[in-house]
């Protein structure tokens, strides 16, 4: 008994405070449970979502594309979409705070088989929203970038060694003065 | 334990199909030609692995791992060395990157997760088995640390099926290993498998 009140809580944590979007489908994939942070960030209730296929929710929420993986998922396979090959897995739009940067939320997602007593029963979906980790990519790689392009206009060698003395950056004069690539002595000591 | 040359060239096949599989997904994610070659399969107990990988992966690995359990039973990894995580990484998303980050991290999962899913999948249809597998993760860790994490559980002596291969993606190659590591009891079953597969469904 003390047990199922654990499964029961758990559930409700998952439900109600999990900072991931959580659905389980069916094996015919018509959704049978989604979470606080989906009716959040979808705008679309509980009541709205039961029982229908994850394919033909409105807005075109989860394109045809990913059908493939939760065949994969129904197959016992667990199936990881990382943001840098499918940049989403549900079509929604990202806080308003970096809607300047993308038009969709970026997330990463696994799609996993839902096992009961030794049988696939349907799938489950966790998805995280990775649009703050991304955005912040994004600005690190522009300052670095141009950083670069500061020590590219200098006239003269700029190198950057890490503690053991292997070369972390060096500058385009630097490459044409040891006439090799960049890539030919970066991490060489 | 030692695989029989009909076992070892069996179990190569299954992961050269497993491999063509897996080719045919990173090619069409990526965009780009993606070839994977099964060049060598060993097998090893869990200690003979540092000494079997001394001179060929050193230091710091990269290791996307997958626990599976069913019939048979165990771990598969995929191991890179950290130049050719980050070199393999950069080819294919098309950016240069310099050092595993979060998304560099994310992009060798799905990978790693591609493969083992196809070498897995595949043994689990050509054996008849049923596997259920574990969400993957990736390790950064050092060789020996990422083995000895291998050797956590029961006392069972436990196996390395080691399968050298190498990525080929817009003419550069990066080695790699794709790890099966079995319990006796489950290694002793895929070898059964193995045998019943017969070589008439393989040659």
């Amino acid at each position: 008994m003390e047990n199922f009140v654990y499964k029961v809580a758990i559930l409700e944590w998952v439900n109600n405070t999990f900072k991931f979007g959580v659905f389980t489908t069916d094996k015919n994939l018509n959704i049978t449970s989604w979470n606080k942070w989906m009716v959040v960030h979808t705008n679309l209730s509980l009541s709205d979502v039961l029982g229908k296929n994850i394919f033909d929710l409105s807005g075109n929420l989860i394109d045809q594309k990913f059908l493939r993986f939760y065949e994969q998922a129904l197959n016992g396979q667990v199936i990881v979409l990382s943001h840098v090959f499918h940049k989403y897995l549900i079509s929604i739009p990202p806080e308003p705070q970096f809607a300047k940067y993308f038009d969709k939320m970026q997330q990463t997602a696994q799609i996993a088989p839902l096992v009961h007593e030794g049988k696939i029963i349907g799938t489950i979906t966790i998805i995280e929203d990775v649009t703050e980790r991304i955005v912040k990519e994004i600005l690190l790689k522009n300052e670095k970038d141009l950083a670069q392009h500061y020590l590219d206009i200098a006239g003269v060698i700029i190198l950057i060694l890490d503690e053991n003395g292997n070369i972390k950056l060096i500058n385009k004069r630097g490459c044409e003065i040891l006439g090799c690539d960049k890539q030919q002595v970066i991490r060489k000591n | 334990m030692i695989l029989t040359d009909f076992q070892k060239y069996a179990i190569a096949e299954v992961v050269n199909i497993a491999f063509g599989r897996a080719a045919a997904s990173l090619s069409e994610l990526t965009g780009s030609r993606i070839l994977l070659k099964v060049p060598k399969v060993e097998v090893y107990t869990i200690d003979q692995l540092p000494s079997a990988l001394s001179g060929i992966l050193n230091g710091e690995v990269c290791a996307a791992h997958q626990i599976f359990t069913g019939q048979v039973s165990g771990d598969a990894l995929l191991i890179l060395d950290v130049k050719g995580a980050t070199a393999l990484t950069s080819l294919l998303t098309g950016e240069e990157v310099e050092s595993i980050g979060t998304s560099a991290k994310e992009v060798l999962i799905e990978v790693g997760n591609i493969l083992l899913n196809a070498c897995l999948g595949t043994f689990e249809n050509m054996l008849q088995v049923q596997i259920t597998f574990s969400v993957p993760h990736l390790h950064l860790h050092q060789l020996n640390h990422t083995i000895n994490t291998l050797r956590i559980g029961n006392e069972e002596i436990k196996y390395v099926i080691l399968i050298a291969t190498s990525f080929t993606i817009k003419d550069s190659n990066i080695g790699g290993y794709l790890m099966i590591v079995l319990g006796v009891v489950s290694l002793d079953k895929f070898i059964q498998c193995l045998n019943s597969l017969g070589k008439d469904r393989l040659l």
